[in-house]
């Protein structure tokens, strides 16, 4: 890892124990890492492998695979690692050390599993009186199902934004990808900064709890407002908009390749027929007012598709746009990687990792006019900063630091899973 | 006054819609004491687009803006006018953040630009939030919700694989624009404690939904095994076939469920359909390979059972299968009545509504249920109060139409 501590960073001096698996609490760290906390994640001794959810690794070869895993590597850029036996007394002691001199203790694990290893909040309290210690179970610590277990796909289901999602007519759908446990991320790296901001103020540390199925329901907030107050259920309705036509993605020249065009007003719809050279549709009338292109829209989608199915979305993107109207192509992976306006802004993080190669992630999706961000720092190999931790951390003596790797309370090299 | 996490934080929200009123509202639910700047007259167009009180347009009853922005102050100001700016500027003068999120340039164009702020206040933390950012060479494209989710690459992961991408329900390129303006501006506060000095934050829309890519190799896929990340139906992106499956969804006999595999329990499954192939080593070598055998047996099985049976059954096993829930099923669940994750807040025009409570949980910065102002409902509070203005030059402005 590059040494860059310091730089200008807005977080400068936080200390963060890391004690999350998967998605979700990673990326919150991450973000904090990449604002220039320092972020100790604390690994399980035996490796990588997240349950059994088999990564692809970022490059072949037998070398140490375990620090190849493309999903590990990509959500613990700018952090440092320590793998730690929390089955042993020892290791447990070992931890409680490194909390003490820690700002922030951030763990996912279900609601029991702290507890169980002896590292309640309560407890933790008398290492470091002033701690903060974020907790994020899927559905609640309390409550009939807070003993349940659920993945970020399942709250989507749970929580609602499964039955807004999908086609018109069509099943419930859920946003692609992880999109429940990346939205809790960046609610949670928000709230650790603001707790830290009242602590400096108040010297209380304090336990947060952020729940993953709330935080999937407060990005839909309006939905529930909205049938409480027009009695209407909300529908499923693809790419429509309640109030607003054309309103949806379009095939394009080429395989699988799309646009989208959103028009709202009469005055954009005008443009927007401007714009593709004001065709002399026989019923143009049929689409002059908002009300009416609502009422037609499937024709007008059919319209609309007979013109953009012979363009590029580039090109459609780029002639809608200069006339004003909202537009945008469906961009792929690498259409992303090689577009200039990704390009110039230098959003895309490129990462060195020793045993993993050149690689590239998403970015911060914010600039800062003053302070710096740390990117480029790859994610750490396995207990890269272990001795970092124990001698220059911790203090411990050398003698203490060899019984500690003799019994494998915190290795070097992955071992055999013991729990 | 019971202190909260951001206690004595003065927020300024200049800006239109979704993405900066949930930005000001995280801000809010943290404790920060935010005053919504309006346009005279129409107000935030987030008053324009409902759902309404029983369907019927009213700017005091719509559903989006009653959500955003409870808690807020409401303070009319016409940009436009000499007055309405001077006003603007005093109240920046005390404040410690802005939110806006014109167009690019706009801010500029109207004489509000950073680099003159700065000298009104130089602790000012300011955040301008659009969907391209304030830079490149689509900065001045018009951007929206859907245009966000497309030029993001958001839409290309959702939807069936052999129909059209789909945009998720809501508006998620607005909200994640919003935390990304969040998450900035509690770094560029702890940058002004240390350091005294505040600074302006360019966000954008787009970036904020790229960013939700982390974790799944979006990039590192197509650039280390030319794999190009694509929609999968209700299935996760993007897995090699002994990935771990099943993570979808599946119709039940009352709707639907999401079923997930058990990282605790591999066997759970076969335990639930009696379906023994489904612990075998063959299945579970190589789950996301026989995923389509997976929803067949799996399908077989839920058919004669409700959601609620399979919730219980599956969690019983620690296996993670939860229900799909309509929204007014979600409103009423045992979980958040247990919980109290919605409480009534009663509106003069709106009436009494369940809303959702803060979904932070700091026992040292309670949260307070207050309901959303109404157009220009603290005028006179902010200008005669907090400013000092005469009665006299309140009704001056307000004949001027400055306010």
């Amino acid at each position: 890892m590059s040494d860059n501590n310091q730089r200008n960073f807005p977080l400068t001096g936080i200390r963060i124990v890391d004690l999350t698996n998967v998605i979700a609490g990673p990326v919150s760290t991450r973000v904090l890492a990449q604002l220039g906390a320092e972020v100790i994640k604390v690994e399980v001794p035996w490796g990588r492998a997240i349950g059994n959810i088999a990564m692809h690794t970022d490059v072949p070869g037998e070398l140490r695979p375990y620090n190849k895993v493309a999903s590990f590597n990509e959500v613990n850029r700018g952090k440092r690692s320590i793998a730690i036996d929390l089955a042993q007394e020892e290791g447990r002691i070992l931890l409680r050390e490194i909390i003490s001199v820690s700002d922030v203790v951030i763990e996912n694990y279900s609601p029991r599993v702290m507890g169980n290893l002896e590292l309640s909040y309560e407890s933790l309290l008398t290492e470091r009186p002033d701690l903060i210690m974020v907790s994020m179970p899927a559905l609640g610590g309390a409550g009939p199902w807070s003993s349940y277990i659920s993945f970020g796909p399942g709250t989507d289901a749970l929580g609602g934004l499964s039955d807004v999602t999908g086609y018109e007519n069509g099943p419930p759908h859920k946003p692609g990808n992880y999109y429940a446990d990346h939205n809790s991320a960046f609610h949670v790296s928000t709230g650790i900064v603001a707790a830290l901001s009242q602590r400096r103020r108040t010297g209380k540390g304090q336990r947060m709890e952020i729940v993953l199925r709330e935080v999937t329901m407060a990005v839909i907030g309006e939905q529930f407002l909205g049938y409480q107050l027009s009695g209407d259920a909300p529908v499923r309705m693809g790419s429509h908009h309640r109030d607003a036509a054309p309103h949806n993605v379009y095939p394009c020249r080429g395989d699988d390749e799309w646009v989208v065009i959103a028009v709202e007003s009469d005055e954009e719809w005008r443009r927007l027929c401007d714009a593709i050279g004001n065709p002399n549709w026989s019923d143009y009338d049929r689409f002059a007012t908002k009300p009416d292109r609502l009422d037609n829209q499937d024709e007008l989608d059919s319209r609309i598709t007979d013109w953009t199915r012979n363009q590029t979305n580039y090109e459609i993107m780029h002639k809608l746009q200069g006339h004003g109207v909202k537009a945008g192509a469906v961009l792929k992976s690498p259409d992303v990687l090689s577009d200039p306006h990704f390009k110039s802004r230098g959003f895309i993080d490129e990462t060195d990792h020793e045993d993993a190669g050149t690689n590239h992630h998403p970015g911060l999706p914010f600039r800062l006019s003053r302070s710096e961000r740390r990117m480029g720092v790859a994610a750490p190999m396995f207990a890269e900063h272990s001795d970092w931790a124990l001698a220059e951390l911790l203090c411990l003596e050398p003698s203490d630091i060899a019984n500690l790797r003799d019994k494998n309370t915190t290795p070097l090299e992955p071992v055999d899973r013991t729990f | 006054m019971t202190d909260t996490a951001l206690s004595g934080v003065y927020v300024l929200d200049l800006s239109d819609g979704m993405s900066g009123g949930y930005c000001s509202k995280v801000l809010r639910d943290l404790g920060a004491d935010v005053i919504k700047i309006e346009a005279p007259r129409a107000g935030d167009s987030t008053r324009g687009m409902g759902p309404f009180l029983n369907g019927v347009p009213n700017i005091e009853t719509s559903a989006t803006f009653l959500y955003l922005n409870a808690g807020k102050q409401s303070l009319t100001l016409n940009l436009e006018s000499y007055e309405g700016r001077k006003i603007l500027r005093r109240l920046i003068g005390n404040s410690d953040v802005l939110v806006e999120s014109f167009k690019p340039g706009m801010m500029d164009a109207l004489g509000l630009g950073y680099s003159e702020l700065e000298k009104l206040n130089l602790a000012l933390v300011m955040a301008s939030i659009s969907y391209f950012g304030a830079t490149g060479p689509y900065s001045d494209y018009e951007g929206s919700d859907l245009v966000a989710y497309a030029v993001s690459g958001y839409m290309y992961l959702t939807g069936d694989e052999d129909r059209e991408p789909l945009k998720a329900g809501g508006s998620q390129s607005e909200y994640q624009a919003g935390m990304a303006g969040a998450m900035s501006i509690m770094a560029a506060l702890t940058h002004r404690d240390f350091t005294g000095e505040g600074q302006h934050i360019d966000v954008s829309a787009i970036e904020a939904l790229n960013a939700t890519f982390d974790g799944v190799g979006y990039y590192s896929a197509y650039e280390n095994r030319g794999v190009v990340p694509k929609r999968a139906g209700t299935r996760l992106v993007q897995r090699e076939p002994h990935g771990a499956y099943p993570s979808t969804l599946l119709p039940c006999k009352d709707g639907w469920v999401h079923v997930h595999y058990s990282p605790s329990n591999p066997e759970g499954i076969a335990m639930l359909t009696g379906d023994e192939r489904m612990e075998s080593d063959d299945v579970l070598s190589e789950m996301r390979g026989h995923a389509d055998e997976i929803d067949a047996s799996l399908t077989e099985w839920l058919k004669d059972h409700t959601r609620e049976e399979i919730q219980t059954l599956a969690q019983e096993i620690r296996v993670p299968f939860t229900m799909v829930q309509s929204i007014p099923e979600v409103l009423e669940d045992p979980q958040n009545t247990a919980r109290g994750f919605f409480v009534d807040i009663e509106h003069p025009e709106a009436g009494a509504l369940k809303y959702l409570t803060s979904p932070y949980r700091l026992p040292e910065s309670p949260w307070h249920a207050v309901r959303a102002p109404l157009l220009g409902e603290h005028n006179r509070d902010i200008i005669c109060g907090a400013l000092g203005y005469s009665d006299g030059d309140f009704q001056r402005l307000k004949e001027a139409n400055a306010i």
